[in-house]
């Protein structure tokens, strides 16, 4: 039914209006498929909010963009695992004050019973933000950032705001 | 993705054998002597922006349009528009690159165009360089797909550096396309010297405007030809309605009425070997003598 | 004095790279700078047919870059015009006769007298361009409205690093933009997301004037001389508006000879 009326509409169309609209897209995926360090970069931002929510398989994951009839989409196959608990994303969304650090984040791994923190990607530098400690297991993660690592089943770091 | 079961051009060929083809540096010799291979042809200019693209673009649809089976190849890595043209940009995915270096299989970089189920699109990469493109596998490429198709029109980029041999490797056949301005003929010369001795060339002059050259202020056909003295396959006239097709990413031949386009159709059939007088756009030749001496009297 | 060298480079070809540099380059000389125009299309040389200057190369940039003579020998000055030199390219050897290294110091050499180097780029992304950018300070993109030229020119932005890059829009068709047949200036802009140093109209002058060597600047009579004039001027930094397609009644013709484009 959309297909009909934008086929409808398309007919009032100038060429000029046509050619401008190709060309934003045509430019869009230009410049994504030239910029693979940046694609990367924003890959990671991505999926460093999402892991506040959701604990996901990263070998299992798909992210691209996808140049359709009239229309430039990124499209992400995330497979979840689990979706934290409310107490998990709450204590991940709460604001925390920011701290200078080395662009590294650390990252739970998948597996509940793991100790250790895990550096997953480099970012760009970003100011960190400092998690509140949660009584839990212990921790032994080699302390990849300033701050002690604090892993548990179903807390994490904070990660970085996402940089403009 | 390709299922192509259109008839075969009849290609005259010297003698049945293993590597059948028009012109002594033959391509590889075809594991199945009886399949025909079809023609290799590249569209190269030297200079840039005279319309090789659209060229490529136009001829192959309308050789599709005779039945043909046609693929179209775009060897302008890093800048390529031959898909825009086509209106097709937003079916590329994979790219010739990829095809050579084994990242995935030809039938998955082919597109089809939306019109006509056989005419394909081998676009170019556009995140790497010219230089990435080996010769020879250029070269094993265009065999590959003359072996698929009945025409295999290869759109070469601007200039004569590796992008243009990469271009020109596989092709038997080039036209040579140039507009009747100095520059531009003066290129066309450069780079009909460069291409190779066996090579079958063809010459179509693009853009011409009859009112500029009765008015003595454009150089006639004869004029250029006196110059480039090559097989003469065509002349098309300078249109908007070219500027409206690329913005519509419709090929020139597909709007009504278009002279630009009728001069195309009447190109391609005589690729096919129809006699087609070329329509006298003009009244007389202008002689330039300063062109004329300058870029002396054809090539040695 | 060190002068400013500029690359008119555009991706696709046929724009109107080397128009410009010849017309923009006899405009700054006509405004009195010392202008020196290097053609760094080694092998598909052009800007000295378009400068009707064919028949007096003795040496190239190539002689200059392989130290077989001084850049002063190289050069040939314009009769026609005070102050316009041009650096010829080779018309046999290929583009790799020459480096980066060597282009930069042949545009270091020319900068110390000259106030302005324009160098002709070739088309693409290949050798050739990549050496014309190499000595250049800032760059000029030219392009056309049309979808093609566009892509082209953005891919090219996304080449040039930190230099300050300005746009020429040439070859608009003001009747073709009124009808929504072609894109229009701001549209270029909008979509390139630079500033426009120039919009050129589609004038069947430029081929009759390139046919004879003779850049449309030297006739003051010819329509497109003011055009490229204004260009030169917003170039040395003159506050010259553009000018706007959008009135072309009378009053649209007596600003624009107001204006002087």
């Amino acid at each position: 039914m959309i297909d009909f009326l934008s086929r409808f509409f398309r007919r009032e169309e100038t060429s000029k209006t046509l050619a401008k609209e190709r060309l934003r897209l045509i430019l869009m995926s230009d410049r994504v498929s030239l910029a693979p360090d940046i694609f990367d970069a924003m890959k990671g931002e991505m999926l460093a909010v999402l892991r506040r929510y959701l604990e996901i398989d990263e070998r299992g994951m798909d992210v691209h963009f996808e140049n359709a009839e009239r229309q430039f989409a990124l499209l992400a196959t995330i497979p979840v695992r689990e979706v934290r608990t409310h107490d998990a994303i709450a204590l991940a969304r709460r604001p925390v004050p920011q701290a200078a650090a080395p662009n590294e984040i650390a990252m739970e791994v998948g597996d509940p019973a793991a100790d250790t923190a895990q550096t997953v990607e480099q970012i760009r530098p970003a100011p960190r933000r400092r998690r509140r400690r949660r009584p839990r297991a212990s921790t032994a993660a080699p302390p990849q950032t300033e701050l002690p690592p604090e892993t548990s089943a179903d807390g994490h770091e904070g990660p970085p705001p996402p940089t403009a | 993705m390709p299922d192509v079961e259109n008839e075969r051009l009849e290609i005259p060929h010297a003698a049945a054998g293993p590597a059948e083809s028009q012109s002594p540096e033959a391509a590889p010799p075809s594991p199945k002597p009886a399949v025909k291979l079809g023609r290799s042809i590249v569209m190269t200019s030297g200079k840039g922006g005279v319309g090789k693209t659209t060229t490529t673009a136009n001829i192959g649809t309308a050789l599709a349009d005779a039945g043909r089976s046609v693929v179209v190849v775009d060897a302008d890595v890093g800048l390529r528009n031959l898909d825009v043209v086509l209106g097709l940009e937003n079916r590329v995915s994979k790219h010739l690159l990829d095809v050579i270096e084994g990242k995935c299989s030809l039938d998955e970089a082919l597109v089809r165009d939306r019109v006509r189920r056989n005419l394909h699109l081998l676009p170019a990469a556009q995140n790497r360089e010219k230089d990435d493109v080996p010769e020879e596998k250029m070269a094993e490429l265009i065999a590959q797909l003359r072996e698929r198709y009945d025409f295999v029109l290869i759109d070469c980029p601007a200039g004569i550096e590796q992008g243009f041999r990469n271009a020109v490797i596989g092709a038997q056949e080039a036209v040579v396309v140039t507009t009747p301005e100095v520059s531009a003929v003066r290129d066309a010369d450069r780079i009909v010297g460069l291409l190779p001795q066996a090579i079958v060339i063809k010459l179509v002059v693009n853009r011409v405007r009859p009112a500029m050259v009765r008015k003595g202020t454009m150089m006639s056909v004869a004029d250029v030809n006196a110059i480039l003295r090559l097989d003469l396959i065509g002349v098309v006239p300078d249109e908007r309605e070219i500027i409206i097709a690329t913005n519509r990413g419709t090929p020139v031949i597909d709007i009504e009425g278009s002279e630009t386009g009728a001069a195309f159709r009447r190109i391609a059939r005589r690729l096919l070997g129809e006699e087609i007088p070329i329509p006298a756009f003009e009244d007389k030749g202008n002689f330039f003598s300063r062109i004329m001496t300058t870029l002396g009297v054809g090539r040695s | 004095m060190t002068g400013k060298s500029y690359v008119v480079t555009s991706g696709k070809g046929g724009v109107g790279k080397t128009t410009t540099t010849a017309n923009v380059g006899c405009a700054l000389a006509t405004l009195g700078k010392q202008v020196v125009l290097i053609d760094a299309d080694i092998g598909l040389r052009n800007l000295d047919l378009v400068l009707g200057l064919e028949k007096r190369i003795v040496f190239d940039v190539v002689d200059v870059a392989e130290g077989r003579c001084q850049p002063r020998q190289a050069l040939i000055r314009d009769k026609r015009l005070e102050g316009l030199y041009l650096l010829p390219a080779s018309q046999t050897k290929d583009k790799e006769s020459i480096g980066e290294d060597q282009m930069r110091d042949v545009v270091n050499k020319l900068s110390r007298e000259f106030d302005v180097i324009l160098i002709d780029c070739p088309a693409g992304i290949e050798h050739g361009f990549r050496n014309a950018i190499a000595g250049a300070d800032e760059a000029i993109i030219v392009t056309t409205p049309e979808v093609s030229a566009i892509r082209d020119a953005d891919r090219i932005l996304g080449m040039l690093g930190t230099r300050r890059t300005q746009l020429i829009v040439n070859r608009v068709r003001t009747e073709m933009v009124k009808t929504g047949d072609m894109l229009g200036v701001d549209d270029v802009a909008e979509i390139l997301g630079r500033d426009v140093l120039g919009v050129v109209p589609d004038d069947e002058e430029i081929i009759d004037t390139t046919n004879r060597g003779e850049p449309v600047v030297l006739d003051p009579s010819r329509r497109l001389s003011k055009t490229y004039i204004a260009i030169a001027r917003r170039l040395m930094g003159e506050n010259v508006p553009l000018p706007s397609f959008e009135d072309d009644g009378i009053f649209g013709r007596l600003r624009r000879l107001m204006i002087g484009t």
